[in-house]
């Protein structure tokens, strides 16, 4: 099969799944899948293929998808990962940082895997109760797609808005600032008109929201039930730190929005797949991220590479069949722990158990590495 | 009782014991502290078996490591450099007592916040300020509460009055009311991280003094010419030692000349890590730490695979890993015996890769023939290093080293001249 037909075969079969509903893992099926992109990969994508050999495997070596070796995260910011001619790059998403750091890149030939896989995630754990062509109003705590054109979750959010959001949604970061006025008078509409309201950013944005809710001159907002909060991305010392429980109280003091509608996300510039709470779907279960079925997540012991037993901390490792034109296992910075079918995202930890006195040195040497 | 309350209490047994201590001569006190060096300084002093024993529970490391770890550091310390210390700094010792031109004296007391879980830094911070009449309030790292209560225990068993004047308190670094009344200390001296120190410094005023050891990094230079196996062995030591989570750990290694010279210099690191291995285990490490050298391994490897002139060496299973880089950019490390090995062309490239790092220098192992590098212990003051030692010297500091640059008593004391 040639390269082209090889990948579209692949591209296919995996808008297929993303668009079945409802979801269904299929172990043989994603295993099929998996070791053909890996195959793929391993072909088109010389880096890789190079230290997959020096880690002895080959598509040939292997019959299971848990020996598809990964890759660090950290390494989409030294090589360009991707399966296909640089002139066939149709979008670079790269990761935030300074003008100074390398930034992460992932690269694509096609946005529509991209978009499928996020519109599927979107619809199965943020909006399960919008039945198809069924919208609502998206208030968006991030910049618009022109203002950041290579970042994931800006391309990310404008899909949703054009998937799910009505005609009174819309962005309200502007030029790194909260647009608190468009943002109230948003949320005022919808306490009159008791339609409710999705609310979608980054955390540190969140805490702008809250700070500005604080020096708001008038009561706090009552929005109507079916609202919501999706906050992602943590706080990268954009914003003052609040312990998540903290934060997930004052949006429910300050907006109205009851803990068990407020949902996290946890994904990755370098990942063409995102990973939500459980807690819309399956409320009376523990909360934790649910995989979507074209993708899988191991919590691995990092000395040995072993699949760590329930509850146990271990580094979270992602084989995502969406990133078919880069490649789909991904070794990440995170440690997370399995609960039931899915997994809780410990966070980084780093240094935490430094020992002597340069405690994270690796952290400051961000800072000092020279530009 | 609460953790506020402990550090009051502390105090309130400090003011006490204080100015017991302030009646007595100065004399009398730097024998008697010269006595508890002694003992620190001595393999055999049931203070150091004591805690060689015990620190490996509380720390992680192995008790190998610990052993040869004080052997290094402490061995050389006695009663003699802490003398030496005063001469260098305040002069003849009896400006301490005497109602000179220039009255010389201690703080009523002094907080010491410690961190980490290396010894050495505990023991000094906790001896100097008695050295000026100042008894010490110590809060404890969170990962050793035992090196503070031994050198108290060692000042107690030695002179009991001495003994008083130092209060060891633990409490966790989120309980604000303790840290506030530790803070309230007229002289402070904190060790930590930048972001610990920062946070600490917001709560202290103008008028108390404040010394900071925040964020340091130690890195290793060889010249081409240095024959590679001894160096090796030497370097190993450093890297082995207090598996290179202190601020004289080397970080990374410069080896000055072309590839070839970094793959001779780094093959020959590898089998001195994997005997050192065999001699001082690496600790334990946590989860966290295990995913970060995992993930850097990775990353040289698929650097490698895009065919940068990168090699990693050292097993998957294997406690140490050294990455050959093929430039001198600095890469962040994970430590816990992960190193780096850059190449870099000439002196003047290697102050170039260093100079970004200047702020943070701390030590510099620097090995290298007879004009191999001229004029580069200079150059490396001027970048901000405070010592430059070869090679096996890092885990040594003297007693006596201008630790981050800075003179040891002066900081702490207080000057009153007379017109």
């Amino acid at each position: 099969m040639s390269a082209p037909a090889e990948r579209s075969h692949l591209d296919e079969a995996l808008l297929s799944w993303m668009h079945e509903t409802p979801w269904t893992r299929d172990e043989e099926r994603f295993r099929d899948l998996a070791l053909a992109v890996f195959e793929f990969q391993f072909e088109h994508c010389p880096a890789y293929a190079r230290f997959c050999q020096a880690r002895g495997v080959s598509p040939k070596e292997i019959d299971t998808w848990e020996e598809i070796p990964p890759v660090p995260t950290g390494s989409f910011k030294e090589v360009r990962l991707a399966c296909f001619p640089e002139a066939q790059t149709q979008k670079v998403f790269r990761t935030s940082g300074t003008s100074n750091e390398k930034r992460g890149e992932l690269h694509l030939d096609r946005l529509d895997l991209y978009e499928a896989s996020l519109e599927a995630s979107l619809r199965h754990s943020v909006f399960p109760d919008l039945g198809l062509g069924e919208r609502m109003t998206l208030r968006t705590l991030a910049p618009d797609i022109r203002e950041a054109p290579d970042s994931s979750l800006s391309h990310m959010f404008q899909r949703a808005v054009e998937v799910f959001g009505d005609s009174s949604s819309g962005f309200d970061v502007l030029e790194g600032q909260l647009q608190a006025n468009s943002l109230f008078a948003a949320l005022d509409e919808a306490c009159r008109t008791r339609a409710p309201v999705a609310l979608c950013g980054t955390t540190f944005a969140f805490v702008h929201l809250l700070d500005a809710l604080e020096k708001r001159d008038r009561p706090r907002f009552d929005l109507p039930p079916g609202s919501r909060v999706m906050e992602t991305g943590g706080y990268k010392g954009r914003s003052r730190e609040v312990p998540r429980k903290d934060l997930v109280a004052q949006i429910g003091e300050g907006l109205g929005i009851a803990p068990s509608r407020v949902l996290n996300q946890y994904g990755m510039t370098e990942l063409g797949s995102q990973f939500y709470d459980s807690r819309f779907r399956q409320p009376e279960h523990p909360v934790r991220k649910v995989a979507p079925p074209w993708t899988r997540v191991r919590l691995v012991d990092p000395s040995n590479g072993r699949d760590c037993a329930e509850g146990e901390p271990g580094m979270i490792v992602i084989l995502d069949l969406a990133n078919v034109g880069s490649v789909s296992a991904i070794e990440t910075a995170d440690l997370g722990r399995r609960v039931e079918d899915g997994f809780e995202v410990l966070g980084r930890q780093a240094g935490a158990e430094e020992r002597g006195c340069s405690i994270a040195t690796d952290i400051m040497l961000g800072a000092a590495e020279p530009s | 009782m609460r953790g506020g309350e402990a550090v009051a209490a502390a105090r309130t047994r400090l003011e006490k014991a204080g100015s017991e201590l302030r009646q007595r001569p100065t004399a009398e006190i730097l024998a008697t502290l010269g006595r508890v060096l002694d003992g620190w300084g001595d393999p055999g002093s049931p203070w150091r078996q004591d805690l060689a024993a015990h620190l490996p529970a509380h720390t992680g490391f192995s008790l190998s490591t610990v052993r040869k770890g004080l052997a290094v550091g402490l061995d050389h310390w006695n009663g003699s450099v802490l003398e030496a210390v005063v001469k260098r700094e305040i002069g003849d010792p009896a400006r301490l007592d005497a109602d000179g031109p220039a009255a010389i004296t201690g703080f009523e007391h002094t907080a010491c916040v410690l961190a980490g879980s290396i010894p050495m830094p505990t023991i000094q911070a906790l001896l100097l300020p008695l050295a000026l009449r100042s008894p010490v309030l110590a809060k404890t790292a969170s990962r050793d509460d035992l090196t503070a209560r031994a050198v108290a225990h060692s000042l107690a068993e030695t002179d009991p009055g001495l003994g008083r004047c130092v209060e060891v308190v633990d409490f966790d670094s989120s309980d604000e009311e303790a840290s506030a009344r530790l803070l309230e200390a007229p002289c402070i001296v904190a060790m930590g991280s930048d972001a610990t120190l920062s946070r600490l410094r917001q709560n202290v005023q103008p008028h108390q003094r404040w010394v900071g050891y925040g964020h340091r990094l130690s890195v290793a230079i060889k010249g081409a010419r240095v024959p590679s196996d001894p160096w090796a062995e030497r370097m190993a030591l450093d890297i082995a030692l207090w598996d290179q989570a202190g601020c004289l750990s080397p970080a990374a290694i410069y080896v000055v000349g072309n590839a070839t010279d970094a793959d001779e210099s780094a093959a020959s690191l590898a089998n001195a890590l994997e005997e050192a291995e065999k001699r001082w285990p690496r600790g334990d490490i946590t989860t966290a730490t295990a995913a970060s050298i995992r993930i850097e391994r990775d990353e040289a490897r698929v650097r490698q695979g895009a065919g940068h002139d990168v090699r990693v060496l050292g097993e998957d299973s294997s406690p140490w890993t050294l990455v050959r880089e093929d430039s001198a950019r600095w890469r962040a490390s994970p430590l816990h015996r992960f190193i780096r090995v850059h190449p870099v062309a000439d002196a003047e490239s290697c102050a170039a890769a260093l100079r970004p790092l200047g702020p943070h220098l701390a030590a510099v192992a620097l090995d290298a023939m007879a004009g191999e590098v001229p004029g580069f212990h200079r150059e490396l003051a001027e970048l901000g290093a405070s010592r430059v030692v070869p090679a096996g010297r890092m885990q040594a500091p003297p007693f006596d080293w201008h630790h981050d640059g800075q003179p040891l008593l002066l900081p702490i004391a207080r000057f009153c001249d007379r017109e």
